[in-house]
């Protein structure tokens, strides 16, 4: 099995002494290359926590992580952050792009930061530019630009790098269902086109049933898992809802 | 409780207030270090200073100071209304910090003046604590600067005794600052709107505009600030050659402008140009660093054009003041050659002198251990000065005589070598302008004998207050009129009460409605210059000290002030995979280029002022003096430079900590 990241009996407390609480219960799972999961589940479930071991911000209390068969629990901290730079893309639900950076420097930032030579440079943020339609925005100011338009050029941001695993924290978080359903549209190219692996938290049916895989976290465990296989994404929002409303109306849905 | 017992009581909700302030405190302590440091420090140069005016053991100097007590007090009022209007400056960097946190007070019910009461307290704790450390620093400071002015005064040092009005006209001042600075305080809070207390104002800086022009504005700027330096050179010359030097209000305002201009041009032009150059920008986080800059300096253009002016006068005062003090030695000898010098001119002498009462003062004061008697003589004509500048003006006094035997008499203790004239005149000028004119074709006649020109010297000691005298061989003054019969005394002591003998020789002799007496006392003049050169050394360190604390104090909150923005974005930089240590750089290079903008141009501001110094001791043939100006200039950058980095060290490491992903 060709997996991009592997998690083994993940653990993660918070807290010290009497107030420690177990945010992460030894969760187990694997994402293939080329695959397209979405984690849900309700607040405080986890997901947050899981999103920040897998992307490195956050460091486990016990278990593995691997992502291309490298051991990041392993790391120390300066192999993480270049591990973070080469192999980790990222989105996030307020686009944490910088304002201070036109849309095009903000694109290309990872691989300046890589220290790649220019022209390489130029080449891959006009090509990425294409694929996601943000040409017209790359020398506009992120205040310039729309909810939907930002957040088109953080995931042109995050795949610039060709990362290993795409982490997605609530992307739809701050768009409305038509810019949100623009995005899905977009992560479903990234993911179909250019063969990136992405793993996305979201709360919402919609959004999830866009992905080949939905994980349900529960207390900090593995829930439930729902695959689309062949199934219609009508289909599969379907299984979404009935999952969520099995585990008890504590989803963030209901 | 109230009498609901529900309803706090009013003084209960001031104590709440007040706890909740001094909590703050404690808490915000790394942002508030920077502001209390600048205020510690600003109360201790008060304390310092207004002591140094108020002491005991300066009070005799100070009373005969001609106003020099009114001089420094005008000038610490003046020093403290800078303060304050930076603390204002800097209390409402503070506030903007910390909007969000009053924001989300103003959405638990408090209204502006509650915020403004618990912003209020929390200055007020500061001050307070500032206030006592200021005054315990500035206890040390007053011993160590009058330890500094009684070597300067040449007096005795003992631990001085502080002044109860200096303390009172100390806090008296931090309270004005305070009260000044509170206002600003509260004219922010009356403007902002709660939506920007709640948001934080998101005001994104774009991109420059009219970069081009500002660049053009800079160089500009430049060519100008170095066509000031060099028209202030030539009429230093002007000036030095005993010409007239008119303009310098003109250059001194060229120099403020463009002293400001070019620091507003290079902030608005610089970032932009170097943002033009993409292979540049494509290297790591230069882009980053750069648009952090580019707004951060666009925005605080005037204000860094402002800065660059107080540190550069910081550095030419300071510079100015100790090259004067370090002259002053040799610039005493050049005008004062001999221990005591006395003028006798007949015709300005309206009574007989005591002389030899006179000198037996001379005796028990210092002691004489040679007098060297010299004459002047007049022809009546104007053979000599009908060549000169000063007959053009019909200001041309009679031609003056020095018998060759006199004048070698009274050069020799100088160290100056015999003149040999044979058939000869020598001109001796005592003013530029008497070396103006053409004397080699100039053919005196005199008691039927024809004499020619030897030499046109500048460089004798100054002897004489004549602008030029002409020395002759001994029978070329027979037959002239004697007009001057002075006396030159080379004392025992070298260093004896000058202001004593002074009141003494005045108590003996009639003094004139001038008050001049006919007698020079070196030791006297050097004295009073040490009076006039400890109030300028003093002044003018206390005022750059001050105008670089200021600065410094700016700049860093400033930097500070935008911390809470730079933390947000620091973090998706190291969401990006910006390690701890290039996240560091990142900072460094982006707060170090904003301090080192506005210091640039002061610090290296010392190479021509040090080069005028040399220049001026060179023309006035101080050569020792010449070579110690590079070494004072030297060393004030050296310390300069060592308080600001420390600033920048302290401003670095609270942004580090606020600001790096780990």
């Amino acid at each position: 099995m060709d997996a991009i990241l592997e998690l083994k009996n993940v653990t993660k407390y918070y807290g010290s002494g009497s107030v420690v609480t177990k945010a992460l219960d030894g969760i187990s799972f694997s994402v293939r290359k080329g695959e397209f999961t979405a984690i849900m589940g309700a607040s405080g479930s986890g997901k947050s926590t899981l999103l920040n071991v897998i992307s490195t911000i956050d460091r486990v209390s016990a278990g593995e992580i691997r992502v291309e068969g490298r051991l990041l629990t392993a790391m120390k901290e300066k192999e993480l952050s270049l591990f973070r730079r080469d192999r980790l893309g990222f989105i996030f639900q307020e686009y944490n792009l910088l304002d201070t950076l036109t849309i095009g420097e903000n694109i290309v930032l990872p691989l300046n930061l890589k220290k790649l030579p220019y022209e390489k440079s130029v080449q891959e943020l006009h090509s990425v530019a294409k694929t996601l339609d943000v040409t017209e925005q790359l020398d506009k100011f992120p205040h310039e630009l729309s909810g939907g338009q930002r957040q088109r050029a953080a995931c042109a941001r995050a795949i610039i790098t060709s990362p290993a695993l795409v982490l997605a924290d609530e992307p739809t978080g701050a768009l409305d269902s038509a810019n949100a359903r623009k995005l899905m549209d977009t992560f479903q190219l990234m993911n179909r086109s250019l063969g990136s692996t992405i793993l996305m938290v979201t709360h919402d049916p919609l959004m999830g049933s866009y992905a080949d895989r939905v994980l349900f976290l529960r207390d900090g465990k593995i829930w439930s898992e729902v695959y689309r296989g062949e199934r219609s994404r009508q289909e599969m929002y379907g299984e979404i809802w009935s999952v969520s409303a099995a585990l008890g109306g504590e989803s963030d849905v209901f | 409780m109230g009498k609901s017992g529900l309803c706090p009581r009013r003084w209960e909700v001031r104590v709440m207030y007040f706890k909740l302030a001094a909590r703050n405190v404690k808490r915000q302590l790394g942002n508030y270090l920077i502001y209390f440091m600048t205020i510690a420090l600003t109360v201790a140069l008060l304390f310092a200073i207004n002591n140094i005016i108020y002491s005991d053991s300066l009070s005799v100097f100070m009373d005969r100071g001609e106003g020099a007590r009114d001089a420094l007090q005008i000038m610490v009022i003046m020093i403290s209304a800078v303060v304050a209007f930076v603390l204002g400056y800097a209390t409402s960097f503070l506030l903007k910090r910390r909007k969000r946190e009053f924001g989300a007070y103003l959405t638990l019910g408090m209204n502006r003046r509650n915020i403004l009461v618990i912003f209020l307290a929390e200055t007020f704790i500061i001050c307070l604590i500032a206030l006592g450390a200021g005054l315990a620093v500035g206890a040390f400071l007053f011993q160590g600067l009058m330890a500094f002015m009684m070597k300067l005064l040449e007096m005795e040092f003992d631990i001085a005794a502080y002044s109860v009005e200096g303390l009172f006209r100390t806090v008296l001042l931090t309270a004005g600052i305070f009260f000044l600075a509170s206002a600003a305080s509260a004219g922010y809070l009356k403007r902002v709107s709660i939506y920007d207390l709640i948001h934080g104002e998101k005001k994104v800086e774009g991109k420059v505009r009219h970069p081009f022009l500002w660049l053009i504005v800079t160089i500009v700027s430049f060519i100008g600030l170095a066509a000031s330096g060099i028209l202030f050179w030539h009429k230093l010359d002007t000036a030095l050659k005993g010409g007239t030097v008119e303009g310098l209000e003109y250059l001194l305002a060229g120099f403020i402008l463009f002293t400001a201009l070019s620091h507003m041009g290079a902030a608005k032009s610089i970032v932009p140009f170097l943002l033009g150059r993409s292979r540049f920008c494509s290297r790591g986080s230069n882009t980053f660093v750069l648009r952090q800059l580019s707004g951060n300096l666009s925005a605080n253009s005037v204000m860094l054009g402002c800065l660059a002016l107080l540190m550069s006068l910081a550095v030419v005062g300071t510079n100015v003041s100790f090259i004067q003090k370090a002259s002053q030695e040799e610039a005493l000898n050049m005008a004062y050659p001999y221990d005591i010098m006395y003028y006798s001119n007949k015709y300005e002498r309206e009574r007989e002198i005591p002389l030899q009462e006179a000198e037996a003062l001379i005796e028990e004061y210092a002691g004489i251990r040679q007098m060297i008697p010299w004459r002047i003589f007049e022809s009546g004509r104007l053979d000599f000065y009908s060549r000169t500048e000063w007959y053009e003006e019909w200001m041309a006094p009679n031609d003056s005589f020095m018998p060759l035997s006199d004048f070698n008499a009274v050069m020799a203790p100088l160290g100056v070598k015999p003149v040999a004239l044979d058939g000869e005149f020598m001109i001796v000028c005592n003013n530029s302008k008497a070396a103006r004119p053409d004397w080699t074709d100039m053919v005196w006649e005199q008691g039927g004998k024809t004499y020619t020109f030897h030499s046109c010297r500048e460089d004798y000691p100054k002897i004489s207050y004549l602008y030029f005298y002409v020395v002759v061989p001994d029978e070329a003054v027979e037959g002239l009129d004697c007009v001057e019969q002075s006396r030159a005394y080379v004392t025992e002591k070298h260093m004896f009460d000058g202001m004593g003998l002074k009141q003494a020789l005045a108590h003996l002799l009639w003094e004139g409605e001038d008050g001049r007496i006919e007698f020079e006392i070196r030791e006297y003049a050097r004295q009073e210059e040490n009076n006039v050169s400890a109030i300028l050394v003093v002044g003018a360190l206390f005022a750059s000290a001050v105008f670089l604390l200021m600065a410094m104090a700016i700049l860093a909150l400033k930097t500070l002030s935008a911390l809470g923005e730079d933390r947000r974005r620091y973090e998706i930089l190291f969401r990006l995979g910006l390690g701890v240590g290039e996240q560091a750089k990142a900072l460094f290079r982006q707060t170090f280029s904003f301090f080192l903008l506005p210091f640039v141009l002061p610090l290296l501001m010392g190479i021509p002022v040090a080069a005028a110094g040399v220049h001026v001791m060179r023309m006035e043939n101080m050569e020792a003096s010449a070579s110690m100006v590079p070494l004072i200039a030297g060393v004030v950058a050296v310390v300069m430079t060592f308080l600001y980095l420390l600033y920048y060290t302290a401003t670095y490491l609270i942004a580090k900590r606020i600001v790096v992903w780990e």
